[in-house]
């Protein structure tokens, strides 16, 4: 076949599969051992030591747990809405797992090569809120509600100054594109967006917990008030999937900000020129050592703050963070007029 | 072009389905997610005419913050009152018609100008832009006035629930 020629339909189609298999499994496995990860790290915060009674080092935990989740009895309330509350937690994880398929995780690969990649990221973000709402209300259970709703006020909130801090980046790039965010901040004077944009990336960053409904921003599932919110009639494999969206959308946030602030698969010039043994390691490696690092931030996070209270929750956003991202917005358009 | 016309078709087939289906529900949370899934289906509807950009924010305004707030307020009431809707079709009263009849007689009109020369069919039928273009250039003044026709029903509504308000004081 001549180079620059198209391949076949049933080959593309192929070849789209395979790399969905390949972030699933990957990002799966990653969900997995994320939750042994957060056991044994809060453990040692907490000076336990953590799961390690299954296999050496507790490292077979994760197995145990899903060999567990999978044959529990799956028990649906006789007051629930029978079809809202099975479909509720495949929502979630597949809205979760579709932010996936935007993100370049190499330069050549990517599932989904669309233009408005940020864009999607933040559209499926708002669809899968549907999904912890609508199993807060088909569970009949006033605890379950007040969980949803908390959550329902809570991504809108914080949606907000989370879009408004990317459209600092985006526009310092001047594109959606996600590979064209890390080629211009890669180039630019400061060589990754977190310099000129800190204030975007503590915005983001806060945002990211709550919109994940990680502590400090757990509201939804406060379990000293709620239960477990939302959660709190599911059981079985149906929670489990709940908690495996939580962990992937995790991984999402994690990726968005290594791409956006941190230079993604790239190291920043000056650091690349000092150090020139660093353009030996593989763009993805880097890429994923920069998301283990806000995977750990997440959980270091909910080892060391208490949980906010919904009004501080809900002034934070509106009053402190949206004000914050706008300010990020204007330097940015400050440094683009400057041509810096 | 005939993988778009069957595209056409299979979306404004569901359009129809779920639309059908907002009347079906007798529970205003399905009702609810009848509309839902109509208003990602116009997301997918933009795509469709190649307006990418309208479509991610169609579904991030409309259906991850408008709608939720929708929702949110549905929550609110209590269970019994969500169920058992039945659509009373004597209480529409005739003039809820009058601004329907507005739009039909303009797209008749419209349809009777036509398309003018300057513009491509192909083009028209399927890139927004180009829709945008022609309906700025050729119709403003019969898009202000639709406009206008179509703020009148909230106008009256709000006066209507003034009203009410009024008598419930007195």
């Amino acid at each position: 076949m001549a180079l620059g020629e198209s391949l076949p339909l049933h080959l593309e189609i192929l070849i789209v599969l395979i790399k969905i298999a390949i972030v699933l499994g990957v990002f799966l496995f990653h969900a997995a051992y994320t939750v042994y990860a957060e056991r044994k790290i809060l453990g040692r915060m907490q000076a336990r030591l953590g799961p390690r009674e299954v296999g050496p080092y507790g490292l077979l935990q994760p197995i145990a747990d899903l060999v567990k989740l999978l044959f529990k009895e799956d028990i649906v309330p006789a007051e629930a809405h029978k079809t809202l509350f099975k479909i509720a937690p495949l929502l979630v994880l597949t809205f979760a797992i579709v932010n996936l398929s935007v993100i370049p995780f190499h330069p050549s690969f990517i599932i989904a090569d669309v233009n408005l990649g940020v864009l999607l990221i933040l559209a499926f973000a708002g669809l899968g809120t549907y999904g912890i709402i609508l199993a807060g209300y088909s569970s009949g259970s006033k605890y379950s509600l007040l969980g949803g709703l908390r959550s329902a006020s809570q991504i809108l909130s914080y949606e907000i100054p989370l879009s408004l801090s990317l459209a600092g980046v985006i526009l310092y790039a001047e594109s959606f594109h996600l590979r064209d965010i890390v080629e211009v901040q890669v180039n630019s004077l400061f060589g990754i967006n977190v310099f000129p944009q800190i204030l975007g990336f503590i915005v983001f960053l806060i945002c990211a917990f709550a919109e994940t409904n990680r502590a400090p921003f757990d509201l939804p599932e406060a379990e000293s008030e709620l239960v477990a919110g939302y959660i709190t009639e599911y059981s079985g494999f149906r929670m489990g999937l709940f908690f495996l969206g939580e962990y992937i959308s995790m991984y999402v946030m994690a990726l968005l900000i290594s791409i956006c602030y941190f230079g993604g698969w790239a190291f920043p010039w000056w650091l690349a020129n000092a150090l020139p043994f660093l353009k030996a390691i593989p763009p993805t490696l880097v890429l994923a050592l920069k998301v283990y690092f806000f995977i750990f931030l997440f959980i270091w996070v909910r080892a060391t703050f208490p949980r906010y209270r919904f009004d501080q929750l809900m002034s934070m956003s509106w009053k402190i963070l949206i004000p914050l991202s706008l300010i990020n917005f204007l330097i940015v358009a400050l440094i683009k007029w400057l041509g810096v | 072009m005939i993988e778009r016309a069957i595209s056409l078709l299979i979306i404004s087939s569901l359009f129809f389905f779920f639309l059908l289906l907002t009347y079906y529900f007798r529970h205003f949370i399905y009702q609810f997610l009848s509309i839902l899934v109509l208003m990602v289906l116009q997301g997918v509807l933009f795509l469709y005419l190649n307006a990418e950009f309208l479509a991610a924010v169609q579904i991030i305004v409309y259906v991850g913050a408008i709608l939720i707030m929708f929702l949110f307020s549905l929550f609110l009431f209590p269970e019994e009152e969500l169920k058992g809707i039945k659509t009373d079709v004597s209480r529409i009263s005739y003039k809820t018609f009058i601004p329907i009849g507005l739009l039909v007689l303009l797209l008749v009109i419209s349809l009777y100008r036509a398309v003018p020369e300057n513009y491509s069919k192909q083009e028209f039928l399927s890139d927004i832009k180009v829709i945008g273009n022609f309906l700025f250039n050729e119709y403003w003044f019969l898009i202000y006035l639709l406009a206008f026709i179509l703020s009148l029903p909230m106008v009256a509504l709000y006066i209507f629930f003034r009203r009410e308000d009024a008598s419930r004081n007195n």
